[in-house]
């Protein structure tokens, strides 16, 4: 018979191109493979999937505040990793010397050496604030900022 | 927006009896409801698609100067991501620095092993490390999985 | 030298030794030269079993490949509806298409490994990641498409580099006061919020 003229491969890179047309809401792509697969007559399993949680990045909101202002923007971060490297990632990415960042998280002022992680945050949408100390408070001038 | 999950099980159930019965419309129906809900799936030919016994297989491990031959016991069906996460907790190699290779393919992580052709014991895979540097160079690129 | 007699398993399991050792000596030669497996892999696929080797191939090759994606991708992006689903919503603002935002080359050799080294699936793929970025960036509050288009065309399809992009200029003010002169703020104690007085 006809059905099952399709080689293993064949079949599994129709179940991920499924997957993914489902996912990124592709309806037209979803409806085009899910025929191919139902005129195949394959047989299937569908789970929901699983993610790994410990390897993925986060969108953390961050309010910037200074003496004066404050704003909000979003920072893409693993929890995983080190408030030292997130000011690390702040400087590269905005520009502001890793000395003159204070960030609090709930009750508390982070230290560099801990992670993310170890203050709670865990998910999109946590969120942290982010002190901007002015340049002469943090002994900084702008020299050493730019040398950095 | 997102649904209440037992109706998104329902509607998977429906799709895969739908498929399996050659209901185009059925199928299309159901493909095009949980695309409208971007729900996260993992879709995979039923098992029995494939021999159901664990096999040996001959890994040979290489990097960029050395080499060397492991055994490792898996069942076809699996996938290679599965094989990254097994090796990964038996032999603490990371699946980002994992790049399996099966006769003549560089291997994708959703595919199964039974598709690149493994059946049975003493067929072989080759399990190259790339180096750390090269793992997060090309970070950026796979992050989305 | 191979037997005629050669057990037909024997043979397969040979072959799928040997195969894969020459694959995975490719692999080697192009990690000294610093170009991925992935890159390899693909490059030998779409050049075939041709003497050219897989690095030669990309160097020479590659960038055509990459700008005839890039050039599928906009002719898509022209017709009206061909790529968009039907989610609508947003549909209506973006309706006027004709300017949307090129791919990067970037964006359009991540899209082109990922399909295996087809074009069209790649056409299909990178449209279909912008449109989902595009969704992610308007999530976290940038609604104006054609922005967030540019943003991630600037940063090569990474959604964290487009965010950057698009929040710098928010932070502009922050840089300011931190280097100015000015002493202190001056403080207004009729500022509705008091507790950004205290601060």
């Amino acid at each position: 018979n006809s059905v099952s003229v399709l080689s293993l491969s064949m079949k599994e890179e129709l179940c991920i191109e499924l997957s993914r047309a489902i996912e990124t809401g592709d309806t037209h792509a979803a409806v085009h493979y899910a025929t191919d697969l139902a005129r195949q007559q394959i047989a299937l399993t569908i789970q929901p999937m699983l993610r790994d949680t410990e390897d993925r990045e986060i969108s953390l909101a961050v309010v910037v505040e200074d003496a004066s202002s404050s704003c909000c923007v979003t920072v893409k971060i693993h929890p995983h990793v080190t408030v030292a490297s997130l000011k690390q990632q702040m400087f590269v990415e905005y520009g502001f010397h890793p000395r003159v960042q204070r960030w609090v998280i709930a009750q508390s002022l982070c230290s560099d050496g801990r992670s993310l992680a170890s203050y709670g945050i865990y998910r999109d949408g946590d969120t942290a604030f982010l002190y901007l100390l002015s340049a002469r408070h943090a002994c900084l001038d702008h020299q050493q900022d730019q040398e950095n | 927006s997102n649904a209440p999950m037992p109706c998104t099980e329902e509607i998977c159930a429906e799709l895969v009896s739908a498929i399996e019965a050659g209901d185009v419309r059925a199928a299309s129906v159901c493909a095009s409801s949980l695309a409208k809900q971007r729900a996260a799936l993992i879709i995979q030919p039923s098992k029995h698609n494939y021999t159901d016994t664990e096999i040996s297989l001959a890994v040979v491990v290489e990097d960029a100067s050395s080499s060397c031959c492991v055994t490792v016991n898996v069942f076809p069906h699996s996938t290679i991501g599965a094989l990254k996460q097994q090796v990964f907790t038996d032999y603490g190699f990371h699946p980002r620095v994992q790049r399996w290779v099966i006769g003549q393919s560089l291997c994708s992580d959703h595919r199964s092993l039974a598709s690149y052709g493994v059946q049975r014991d003493g067929d072989t895979a080759f399990l190259y490390l790339v180096s750390a540097r090269q793992a997060r160079l090309s970070r950026g690129l796979y992050q989305q999985d | 030298k191979v037997m005629p007699t050669e057990d037909p398993d024997l043979k397969r399991q040979r072959l799928m030794r040997e195969e894969g050792l020459k694959l995975i000596q490719l692999i080697r030669e192009g990690e000294k030269k610093g170009v991925s497996p992935e890159e390899v892999y693909t490059s030998m696929c779409v050049s075939g079993n041709s003497n050219v080797t897989p690095y030669d191939w990309l160097k020479a090759e590659l960038p055509h490949v990459l700008d005839e994606i890039c050039v599928m991708a906009a002719s898509c992006q022209q017709e009206p509806n061909a790529q968009t689903n039907s989610s609508g919503g947003n549909d209506g603002q973006d309706g006027q298409k004709s300017n949307a935002v090129p791919l990067s080359r970037a964006e359009a050799k991540r899209a082109w490994l990922a399909a295996g080294g087809d074009n069209e699936k790649a056409v299909r793929q990178a449209l279909r990641d912008r449109r989902v970025k595009v969704k992610e960036l308007g999530s976290l509050g940038f609604n104006d498409v054609t922005r967030c288009e540019e943003a991630l065309r600037q940063s090569g399809g990474d959604v964290r580099g487009a965010l950057v992009l698009l929040q710098r200029p928010l932070l502009e003010p922050f840089h300011q006061r931190m280097w100015s002169d000015e002493p202190e703020p001056p403080i207004d104690i009729n500022h509705p919020d008091k507790q950004h007085v205290c601060r």
